[in-house]
C-alpha cells in the first residue's frame, strides 16, 4: 500500500509537527500538543507517513488505540441477558492528510495501509472491529468508500475484523 | 505518609514460605516486599485497564453488532474495489 520512497513510522521527535496543515485545526491541534503525551501515557500510537527525502516532513498520520463498545442503559431497564458483556475494538482515533499531500491518491493508500496493520494486529490481540469517528459528512463519506458502516444511530463507523481478513483473502484469490 | 492502615490476610504455608525466601533474596523484609510487589502489580493492571477506552454505544447498535459477530465472514465489495485500484 505504502510503498518507498514513501515510508510510515512511528512518531519521534525529529518530525515536524509544527507545519502540518491538514484543514481540519482540531486534527493539526492533537497533532502539534498532544500526540506526544499520549504516546508517553500509552494512550494512543500514533503512526507519521513521511518521504525518503524528506524525513522530517509529516505527510499523514493517524493513531491508534484499544477501545471497548459497551451498551450504554437504559434508564429504568433490567440488564439483559447478552451474548458479549463488551466488544473489543481498535480504535482509528485520527487520521488526516496533510493539505500539500493531498489529491494523490496518498489518503486511499494509507487507510489501506491501517487496515492491512489492523489486520496484523488482529491476530494478535482481541478486537472484534475497527472502530472510526468521522469529523464531519466528508469524512464519513470517505469511510464508506471502504466499506465502513455507521453503527445504528451513531456518528462513528466500524468494519468488522472478519470481513477485513475476507477481503484480504478474497484479493489473494482473484 | 504514617503507616496506619493494615491488611490481614490468609494464605497456604507454602506460598509463605516462597514470600519468606523471595523477601529474604531482596534484602527487604516480608511487609516490604509484599507491599512494594502488589503496589507495583496494582499500578500495572489499573494503567492497562485505563489503556482500553470504554465507549458506550446504543443498545440497538450493541446488539446490531452482537449478531453481526455471529455470522460468518464475507468480503467487502467497497473494499476489495479498493484494495484492487492500488494493486493495478
Amino acid at each position: 500500500m505504502i510503498e518507498p520512497p514513501l515510508r510510515v513510522e512511528p512518531l519521534g521527535p525529529h518530525h515536524d509537527r509544527a507545519s502540518f496543515s491538514c484543514g481540519k485545526p482540531s486534527l493539526d491541534d492533537y497533532l502539534r500538543r498532544f500526540a506526544g503525551q499520549d504516546e508517553r501515557l500509552d494512550l494512543t500510537r500514533c503512526f507519521v507517513l513521511v518521504h525518503r527525502d524528506e524525513p522530517a516532513r509529516i505527510l499523514g498520520y493517524y493513531t491508534l488505540s484499544a477501545a471497548a463498545l459497551v451498551p450504554q442503559k437504559a434508564p429504568g431497564k433490567l440488564g439483559k441477558v447478552r451474548r458479549y458483556r463488551e466488544i473489543g475494538a481498535l480504535l482509528l482515533g485520527r487520521f488526516a492528510i496533510d493539505r500539500r499531500a493531498q489529491g494523490r491518491g496518498l489518503g486511499r493508500r494509507l487507510l489501506l495501509h491501517v487496515l492491512l496493520h489492523a489486520a496484523r494486529l488482529g491476530e494478535e490481540a482481541g478486537f472484534a472491529l475497527v472502530l472510526v469517528d468521522p469529523l464531519d459528512e466528508e469524512a464519513a463519506a470517505f469511510y464508506r468508500k471502504f466499506g465502513f458502516a455507521p453503527l445504528p444511530g451513531e456518528r462513528r463507523m466500524y468494519l468488522l475484523l472478519k470481513d477485513l481478513r475476507a477481503t484480504l483473502a478474497a484479493l489473494e484469490k482473484a | 505518609m504514617p503507616k496506619t492502615a493494615r491488611l490481614d490476610l490468609r494464605l497456604d504455608p507454602e506460598h509463605k514460605a516462597l514470600i519468606e525466601r523471595a523477601a529474604r533474596v531482596s534484602g527487604a523484609s516480608v511487609s516490604e516486599f509484599v507491599v512494594a510487589r502488589a503496589l507495583e502489580a496494582s499500578r500495572r493492571i489499573l494503567a492497562e485497564h485505563r489503556r482500553v477506552e470504554r465507549v458506550a454505544v446504543a443498545e440497538a447498535a450493541f446488539e446490531r453488532l452482537a449478531a453481526e459477530l455471529a455470522r460468518p465472514a464475507r468480503p467487502v465489495p467497497e473494499l476489495l474495489d479498493q484494495l484492487r485500484k492500488v494493486r493495478r
